[in-house]
């Protein structure tokens, strides 16, 4: 499908208009928007993510096919798709930082994850609510600040408290979040970038 | 609780700690700082130690630096290893706090001298029957205006001998409104204040002589909370997280300060007596420090400091031996990080007048930006500073002996070292010029990408060579073996270029941003102030050549030094500049970067590494 090979290279190199064009284009010629998303979108950021895994790409070629794949999956609302899972994500109560949270957040839709973001500053009671609303499979959570991934500790409490710790995953990253921290607070897993967020979300889901 | 006896080599310095103790904290202890950017979290690799034996299990942070080998060696983080029996520790020179290179050169621009440490020599008649008046009345009603006397009782019990000490004469001294002290004769020529700009990495006091205005010496040294993290943020979280944190780096800072006096007195020649008023800036963390408020909410969102107005109060309270009555000036802080200092640059430059678009940033450990158009200003700060000061490039270190700070490359490349000796890292200046000059040969992409030796058959043949692909990654040699204080070669990695997109991007995006608020591009930029230590030295081509200033006319573009410290001055030299001071915090609009959604798109347009002008 010459177009959603060009599509696929749009969004890799990042080109929001262009992604914007052929994704018009694959509607206009009626493919079926499942295999658009599929082959053309997600098959794009695994590419993204296998380049990241190489040293190929780093932050800021994610930054901007990330913004591309946006462009593309905001003309393809309404699409069903089969997800292989549901992930809530935000960065902790406290917290504004964003851009990574929002690469794993694309890296993971990308990958077929259904993924309600709530944004920063969200507060352990956040999480735990949306966690139960959507049946999340995976409860990812982000910060930035040493001062604010407390917060991480105090989310995964309140999903013991609300008895959902049993039928949730936690994920948790951010710059100053180790793997010794994570087993700390005993999260499920931890990632350092988003490629391998999204290897740790598929390990994560129940078999 | 078991203590023991930590020995560190080559110096042969030793030092007692209880049981648990860091390595890192044993090294401070026994006077032998090291590098800690990330403030002892694991992250930055720079505290590496060789430990024999006497320390606990490396943890996965080290097992992920070191290899099986470098581990069997005892290589450790000094930050995470613990002290578990007697041990002997072996501190390679790159994990060293090394001596530093400051920017304390300002240009400062001529005002009236109406300081607010007023000494008015007075000739009085002694009291008599016909004149029956207080000693004090004498005195007050012989200074002609209103003063109040200072409500401490040591002006008044060194009142009645100071008078009837030196015949008629005496000296009144007025701080503000307060009258401080009457001296025996007339010493109305020794009258200082210090200005100190106390940055998150550098503090330089300024000793001025106060009748003239003029500069009579200064003192500077590294900021000694830096054991407690590079940037603001790590000092934070030892602040807000450990008991005695806030107090213990309050105190830092204020024995710093007290010296730093006591050591441009010397030099000026000049007791510590004679010093009445010093005048502080600092960004937002700082002045809390200073005065041990604890920022606790600074270290969270929505940022708020605990105050914003300027704030005076007794150097005695604080610990500072100058006059017993001197008082303690700091500026005011204009909202979130962004503090006193850059009132103090926008003081100095004068961006609250004058007409046409001018922008002044200070890419220091903070990276404030000033916005001015026609006199209305509004102000942000960035996170980009620590790639700047080394803390995230894999052979950054700070602008001290050893550093690179320049580079050019044509048929080979050219490193100027600080100090022409051995080269042991990379600073600032020089990554900028790095970067730069391996863009415009083309060895580095406008994405970032590192090219291949393959891609660069064209090449000069000394510069191909120089990249070289092993297990790390690809980098490019910019220091071979032979020319390095380690005997290795020191390169600039892949990742070190991407360090660099990700920081210069922030400010650059910042820098639009707040432009865009006034209607205006980086086309429009009439005036652009590059201050602090590393405006000074940034090479302005290299900067816009990699996007980190917008490209602009180099005569538009001016290195202003350390501005923050000239405002300080400004402010104990003029009575009308400590108020327009404070206007100008009042007037500033400061912008919080993380709420705006423009800065995001911004920041992805920004990552390229080419000329940006906002025409695309």
């Amino acid at each position: 499908m010459a177009v959603l090979d060009e599509l696929q290279q749009a969004i890799i190199s990042g080109n929001r208009d262009r992604a914007k064009e052929l994704t018009q284009q694959a509607l206009d010629e009626e493919l079926e928007p499942r295999k658009i998303v599929v082959d053309g979108i997600a098959a794009a950021m695994e590419v993204v993510g296998e380049k990241f895994r190489a040293n190929e790409f780093f932050v800021p070629e994610l930054l901007i096919a990330q913004r591309a794949m946006k462009e593309s999956l905001s003309m393809m609302s309404g699409t069903p798709i089969d997800h292989v899972g549901t992930i809530v994500i935000g960065t902790v109560r406290g917290d504004l930082h964003d851009i990574g949270k929002n690469l794993v957040a694309a890296m993971l839709e990308g990958a077929g994850f259904k993924v309600v973001d709530l944004g920063v500053d969200v507060s352990p009671d956040q999480f735990v609510s949306a966690g139960s609303e959507n049946s999340a499979n995976i409860v990812a959570m982000s910060a930035l600040l040493t001062t604010t991934m407390g917060a991480m500790r105090e989310t995964v409490q309140a999903l013991e408290k609300a008895g959902l710790r049993e039928k949730v995953c936690v994920l948790v990253g951010g710059a100053p979040v180790t793997q010794s921290y994570a087993e700390e607070i005993k999260a499920d897993a931890y990632a350092p970038d988003a490629a391998t967020a999204v290897e740790k979300a598929k390990q994560l889901l129940p078999t | 609780m078991a203590k023991f006896t930590v020995r560190f080599l080559p110096s042969d310095i030793s030092t007692t700690v209880p049981e648990g103790t860091s390595f890192l904290e044993a090294a401070a202890a026994a006077g032998l700082p090291l590098r800690s950017p990330c403030g002892g979290q694991g992250h930055c690799g720079k505290c590496v130690v060789q430990v024999g034996c006497g320390a606990d299990e490396a943890r996965p942070e080290e097992r992920r630096l070191f290899n099986d080998r470098e581990l069997a060696e005892g290589r450790r983080l000094a930050c995470q290893a613990k002290v578990i029996a007697d041990a002997d520790v072996i501190v390679p020179a790159s994990s060293l706090v090394v001596e530093h290179r400051v920017s304390v050169e300002g240009a400062f621009r001529e005002v009236l001298v109406e300081p607010n440490v007023c000494k008015i020599p007075l000739r009085l008649s002694p009291p008599s029957l016909e004149d029956p008046r207080t000693d004090l009345k004498r005195v007050l009603d012989a200074l002609g205006r209103t003063v109040r006397p200072t409500r401490s009782l040591g002006p008044l019990r060194a009142l009645p001998g100071a008078l009837r000490c030196a015949g008629d004469e005496v000296t009144a001294v007025t701080v503000g409104d307060d009258l401080v002290a009457v001296e025996p004769g007339d010493t109305s020529d020794a009258a200082h204040g210090a200005a100190v700009d106390i940055g998150t990495t550098t503090v330089v006091a300024y000793l001025c002589h106060l009748p003239t205005g003029r500069l009579a010496s200064v003192a500077a040294d590294l900021n000694p909370q830096a054991r407690y993290g590079a940037d603001v943020i790590s000092r934070l979280q030892t602040a807000v997280a450990e008991r005695e944190g806030a107090a213990r780096l309050s105190r830092a800072i204020v024995q710093l300060l007290d010296d730093l006096v006591g050591r441009a007195a010397d030099e000026a020649g000049v007791s510590r007596e004679s010093i009445y008023e010093i005048a502080v800036v600092g960004n937002t963390c700082m002045t809390h420090f200073f005065l041990a408020v604890a920022p606790t909410g600074l270290a969270e969102a929505p940022f708020v400091p605990a105050f914003r107005c300027a704030q005076r109060v007794r150097a005695a309270d604080l610990g500072i031996a100058v006059h017993p009555e001197a008082s303690v000036f700091v500026l005011p802080n204009i909202g979130g990080y962004v503090g006193a200092d850059t009132v103090g640059m926008i003081l100095a430059s004068e961006l609250d007048r004058g007409d046409g678009v001018a922008v002044a940033v200070d890419i220091g450990t903070n990276g404030e930006i000033v916005v001015a158009k026609d006199g209305e200003m509004c102000a942000c700060s960035t996170a980009a500073g620590p790639a700047f000061e080394g803390a995230r490039i894999s052979r950054g270190m700070r602008a001290a002996a050893g550093a690179i700070d320049a580079v050019a490359v044509e048929d080979d490349v050219d490193c100027h070292v600080i100090g022409d000796v051995p080269a042991r890292g990379l600073c600032g200046s020089g990554l900028v010029d790095a970067v730069a000059e391996l863009v415009r040969v083309g060895v580095i992409a406008e994405s970032g990408r590192m090219r291949r030796p393959d891609e660069l058959l064209s090449h000069p043949e000394k510069v191909r060579h120089r990249l070289i692909e092993n297990e790390d990654g690809v980098q490019f040699v910019l220091a071979r073996a032979e020319e390095t204080e380690d005997g290795k070669p020191l390169s600039l990695t892949a990742r070190d270029v991407r360090e660099t997109q990700l920081a210069k991007a922030a400010i650059y995006a910042g820098m639009d941003l707040l432009l865009a608020d006034f209607g205006a591009s980086p086309g429009d930029i009439d005036r652009l102030l590059l201050a602090g230590a590393f405006g000074n030295y940034i090479r302005r081509e290299s900067a816009i050549g990699i996007g980190l200033i917008p490209a602009l006319d180099l005569d538009r573009v001016e290195s202003i030094g350390n501005a923050a410290g000239v405002g300080a001055r400004l402010v104990l030299t003029s009575t009308s500049e400590r108020r327009r001071a404070e206007a100008i915090a009042r007037r500033v609009k400061h912008v919080a970067l993380s709420e705006r959604d423009g800065f995001y798109d911004r920041f992805a347009d920004a990552m390229a590494l080419r000329p940006m002008s906002g025409a695309d």
